[in-house]
This record gives structure tokens, C-alpha cells and sequence, in this order.
């Protein structure tokens, strides 16, 4: 009955996660500039991943438990890391000076890439 | 061959799919952090598939594998990113 009930609970995450994979990679083909597609890469994949991995933990709780940790260090791990990374990559393009779309309406880039006073 | 075997390989086959979308932005990005984000995006769903083919397989060894992809992940964005801005890997 546990196994059940665990079975359905993580079908019901892995296709939460799933959902919030597609959404971030419709964002990543469809946002106009570099800006955007990292806040979308950052914002979509955490839940992605966080739900997928807590699926799997679940199912994977009712058949080796000591096994499973190994899911949650992953799910710990990566919920820091992603994150860190994605910041990285765009206080990078910050600094390099990469244009902004058109249409930004508030931004301290200029066109050659030094910050305004 | 329980429902979340099924269900797994599913969401298998559509991670597999959306990375084929994330690959034309780290191909054809317009600049060169379009590309690294590409790939962090590429390599988290790879993480993620990796989990869910130790699922399937029931074999634990999988989850070894997805750890160190995801250390790998990390390590790796964050050195090139470093070379991108310092030009060099020491400072």
C-alpha cells in the first residue's frame, strides 16, 4: 500500500518537473537576449530538477533506502550549485558588457561596455 | 514493470527532446554566454536522465554516475566562465 501511494506521488513529480523543463527551454529558444534566457535558465530549471529528483527519491525510498540518500545529495547539491552558476554567467555578461534588447528601459551599460558613473 | 517505470522512460524520452532545443541555442547563441547557458541547461537534464535510467535499470551505480556529472557540471561553468573573464585560470 506505502509502495502504492509512493509510486503515484512520484509519477506526479517527475511530470511536475518535466512540465517545468519545457517551460524553461521554451523560454531559452523564445527570450531576446542574454539577460532573459539566464533569469529563465535559473528560474525554470531548479523546480525542474528538484521535482524530478524528489520523484525518483521517493519511488527509490521504497526499495533501498541507503541507496536513496545518494538522489538527495544529488537534489542538495545541484540546488546550490545551478543557481551559482547561472549568477556567474550573467555577472559575466554584465562586466563584458553585453547590449541588453531592445526596449530595456533601465540598464548602467553603455554601448562600449563601461559601467555608468 | 510498475506505472513509474513507464512514466519514468516518458519523461525520459520528452527530457531527451527538449535538449535537442537547448543544443540550437548553445549552437546558434548570438553570443558566447548564450552558449555556456545552453550547455549548464544541457547538462542539468542530463543529470536528471541519468537518475531516472538508474530507475529503470534498478541499478544504484547510475547514481554515482549523475553525482559526478553533476559535480563536473559545476566545476566546468564556473572555470570557463573564469577563463572568459580573467583569460587565464589562477586568479
Amino acid at each position: 500500500m506505502i509502495a502504492l501511494i509512493c509510486q503515484w506521488v512520484g509519477i506526479f513529480l517527475i511530470f511536475g518537473g518535466t512540465f517545468f523543463f519545457i517551460t524553461a527551454t521554451i523560454g531559452i529558444i523564445r527570450m531576446p537576449d542574454a539577460y532573459n534566457r539566464g533569469h529563465v535558465a535559473g528560474k525554470g530549471d531548479s523546480p525542474g530538477f528538484l521535482l524530478c529528483l524528489l520523484g525518483a527519491w521517493i519511488y527509490w525510498m521504497t526499495i533501498n533506502p541507503y541507496e536513496s540518500l545518494k538522489i538527495l545529495i544529488i537534489m542538495l547539491f545541484m540546488l546550490f550549485a545551478n543557481p551559482i552558476a547561472i549568477h556567474a554567467i550573467l555577472r559575466l555578461c554584465h562586466r563584458t558588457g553585453v547590449a541588453p534588447c531592445e526596449g530595456t528601459t533601465e540598464h548602467d551599460i553603455t554601448a562600449s561596455g563601461k559601467q555608468e558613473a | 514493470m510498475g506505472p513509474f517505470i513507464s512514466a519514468s522512460k516518458i519523461a525520459m524520452v520528452i527530457l531527451s527532446i527538449t535538449i535537442f532545443f537547448c543544443l540550437y541555442r548553445a549552437v546558434s547563441g548570438p553570443t558566447m554566454l548564450d552558449r555556456v547557458i545552453g550547455i549548464n541547461i544541457i547538462g542539468t537534464k542530463a543529470v536528471v536522465i541519468f537518475v531516472l535510467v538508474g530507475v529503470v535499470f534498478k541499478n544504484g551505480f547510475f547514481f554515482d554516475l549523475a553525482m559526478v556529472y553533476a559535480l563536473l557540471l559545476y566545476v566546468a561553468t564556473i572555470g570557463f566562465v573564469k577563463y572568459l573573464e580573467f583569460r587565464r585560470l589562477d586568479k
